[in-house]
């Protein structure tokens, strides 16, 4: 059987093909047009895979962009995707964290990746991917630089968790000659904070995990460790997380 | 008026639905019944009938909510 | 049809703006409402009230006070409606429930001020709503610190009287809330010109308790699977309760009621009996609030019960109908509004009795709980249901939102996973 998960997120749209066990992964920017994106990371799914597209059995969809996603069978909701697919590359983990472009959110989940409560953060950018973005803007950097900027020995607090104020906040950090490293590393220190304090909230389970695209950040890992005061396990796949939730989900067609 | 003409409709099996007028009808801010266009020989009729008095009826495409429940 | 632009003249409302809100309700309403399947006979009257929202009420309450009527508007369930009905006056709840009213009051108000409050103080200073310019006098309350500061934007426009809501549940708090509404009557029956006796004041007692037991049997119906009445209609039927006439409301209440009770026992219903129930409980939603309804139902899942001011709270208690002295009355008032637990009162743990009884009663797969932005204390007190209803093992989620349509679709994934999480 040939299976497709799509994962639609605000920043990166995230495709899984399983034939026969076998997995073939892509990813795209989302841009302005989540039905573009879907459309490209599928037809690339199947360039990749030298798969026809009458083949392919089901495709279901996930992420914020789900809803304009017309070639999907069925859509599902980005949390139990992620807890699927966590139950598949780390089956130990009864926390998740992920941290995606527009939402940060922690799942607690059971023996059989099941969700048994989650929580999501209320309409407001920080603690997020978003946070992130703005921040690195205003530093001159990329966002996919941060991780490797950070310098936590000469970590500088950051007070603000509005991203509005945090910007402004260390545009004052920097013109008084501040290291960027240690900017940085407050930076994902405050993203740590809000989200272990929302995690805390919902109770937390060990062993972590954490999912995302923020998960690549090395940074924003550590400070999660450490807000948390427990160690965080991070997947290779860990942006895919919720794309292969999603292809195992259709699968298993449920 | 439009709840009398209402529910002469109920009355003979008509489907009428109660609704906020559409702008595109009229800027009245008040009530109007949405029929559909086949039953309309048979409401004139009903109208004229038991002397309701409308202020118009206007046809419009059916529309597609920027909101459903389904 | 009458037209009303005359009367609205009248009113010193600012037609060009309220020109805009007209435009908007027929889309919302229409989208959210018309496009439910197989609505209940019954809902006609209240689709009727919609459609002529600014209108056919309005009107009413003119003529009263052409007949030498006064009217008041209130904005809380602890305001003992029976006292006004027993002078011969009109109350009318006006809580403002639309996103188009809330930049008028942000204009006076800090922004971090709950929605309820802005939309409400903004739907009067911008002159866009007549039941918020047909009152001779406004009734506030102390039940939470943003609405007491509002009062006193909103007494330079109107004359207010205040009813200080007691913040414990003790003896001396029952009483202190019998002196307050002994001094409300004095206020009532100054304002009216006319004397309450226990005469009156029975008689209004029964007709506001007439209005409760309605809506009693209509939330009563909501208990059979497969639910008769989706929980948007029920929400609305609630929310016209508030100002329209209580004789007519109880009667158009036990209409829809009889047809629930046929519908029950033909066993149809407006979602299938496997869909999944959801208790909202929380802060209000005044009209035309149907946000968080319209999402859950959307998803194919029925709101079942509210344990909100625009649910439960607003007709669960009745009140003794068996005292005949006026003091007898305003003792058997008191003791009947104090049992309504809100999350003003410390401790308020008889609210969290509530949610577990009525989730029992009706049967819920799921408990969402829920508060408008910035109401510090439905907020806080949330941490709280949480903990007791996990305890339980019934499933609950919080959530925080506004009128606004910005997290319309974080809500959606929010609800949706809960949704599936039940499902399992």
């Amino acid at each position: 059987m040939v299976v497709i998960g799509v994962d639609i997120g605000s920043v990166a749209t995230k495709g899984i093909l399983i034939s026969d066990g076998v997995q073939h992964k892509t990813i795209f920017p989302t841009g302005w047009s989540p039905r573009d994106a879907s459309d490209a990371v599928i037809a690339q799914l199947l360039h990749q895979s030298g798969i026809e597209g009458q083949r392919v059995t089901r495709i279901f969809g996930t992420g914020y962009g789900r809803v304009a996603f017309d070639q999907a069978d069925k859509t599902v909701t980005e949390i139990k995707c992620h807890a699927r697919g966590i139950a598949e590359l780390l089956p130990e983990v009864r926390t998740i964290i992920d941290i995606g472009g527009q939402d940060s959110k922690v799942i607690r989940i059971g023996e059989r990746g099941q969700v048994v409560d989650f929580s999501m953060n209320d309409k407001c950018a920080a603690g997020t991917g978003r946070f992130l973005q703005v921040m690195a803007t205003a530093l001159g950097l990329d966002v996919s630089e941060l991780g490797a900027a950070e310098d936590p020995a000469q970590r500088l607090p950051i007070s603000s968790m509005c991203t509005v104020f945090a910007e402004s906040e260390i545009i004052g950090l920097m013109a008084k000659g501040n290291p960027k490293g240690g900017i940085v590393a407050g930076l994902h220190q405050s993203v740590g904070k809000r989200v272990a304090a929302m995690a805390k909230r919902l109770g937390i389970k060990e062993p972590i995990a954490f999912t995302g695209g923020v998960a690549i950040n090395q940074g924003v890992k550590r400070a999660l460790e450490e807000e948390l005061g427990a160690p965080v396990m991070v997947s290779e796949a860990c942006q895919y997380t919720g794309a292969l939730g999603a292809a195992l989900l259709a699968l298993e067609n449920v | 008026m439009g709840l009398r003409l209402k529910k002469e409709l109920d009355g003979q099996d008509i489907k009428a639905m109660i609704s906020p007028t559409p702008r595109d009808a009229s800027k009245s801010c008040g009530i109007s019944l949405m029929v559909d266009e086949g039953d309309l020989p048979l409401i004139r009729q009903i109208i004229v009938e038991n002397n309701i008095e409308i202020i118009k009826i206007v046809s419009l495409a059916r529309k597609e909510w920027k909101y459903r429940s389904t | 049809m009458a037209d009303y632009q005359q009367m609205w003249t009248d009113l010193g409302m600012d037609l060009e703006k309220h020109d805009v809100l007209c435009e908007v309700l027929p889309e919302a309403f229409g989208g959210v409402y018309l496009t439910q399947q197989n609505r209940p006979k019954g809902m006609d009257f209240y689709d009727f009230v919609v459609s002529e929202i600014h209108g056919v009420r309005p009107a009413e309450m003119i003529q009263h006070q052409k007949e030498g009527g006064k009217v008041f508007g209130t904005f809380c369930v602890y305001v003992p409606d029976e006292v006004v009905f027993a002078a011969g006056g009109i109350a009318a709840g006006l809580c403002g429930g639309s996103q188009f009213w809330v930049s008028g009051g942000e204009k006076v108000l800090p922004a971090n001020t709950c929605p309820l409050i802005k939309a409400s103080v903004g739907a009067r200073l911008d002159k866009t709503c007549p039941f918020f310019l047909i009152p001779d006098m406004y009734v506030g309350e102390t039940t939470c610190d943003g609405k007491k500061k509002a009062w006193e934007i909103l007494a330079g426009e109107v004359p207010f009287h205040i009813i200080d809501i007691p913040q414990m549940k003790r003896d001396r708090d029952i009483a202190a809330f019998e002196a307050e509404i002994k001094d409300f009557i004095a206020v009532v029956e100054k304002v009216t010109g006319n004397k309450i006796t226990a005469e009156s004041l029975g008689e209004a007692i029964k007709l506001i308790n007439n209005k409760r037991r309605a809506l009693q049997r209509v939330y009563n119906a909501r208990k059979a699977s497969p639910v008769p009445i989706s929980g948007k209609d029920a929400l609305l039927v609630t929310q016209i309760n508030f100002y329209d006439d209580p004789a007519r409301a109880a009667e158009m209440a036990n209409n829809l009621a009889d047809e629930l009770e046929q519908r029950i026992n033909s066993g149809s219903g407006v979602f299938p009996d496997n869909a999944l129930r959801i208790m909202i409980s929380g802060t209000p939603m005044a009209i035309p609030n149907w946000k968080l309804h319209h999402i859950v139902e959307s998803l194919g899942a029925a709101v079942v019960v509210e344990e909100s001011c625009t649910g439960t709270r607003y007709f669960e208690n009745l009140v003794d109908e068996s005292a005949t002295t006026l003091d007898g009355q305003i003792r058997a008032l008191a003791e009947r509004y104090m049992k309504t637990n809100c999350a003003c009162f410390t401790p308020n743990t008889a609210r969290i009795d509530d949610i577990v009884r009525l989730a029992d009663e009706y049967k819920v797969d799921g408990i969402i709980d829920t508060n408008l932005q910035f109401c510090n204390i439905y907020s806080t007190e949330s941490y709280q249901v949480k903990q007791a209803l996990t305890e339980r093992n019934q499933p609950i989620m919080h959530i925080e939102t506004d009128y606004s349509e910005q997290d319309f679709e974080q809500l959606r994934t929010r609800v949706e996973a809960f949704l599936e999480m039940l499902r399992k």
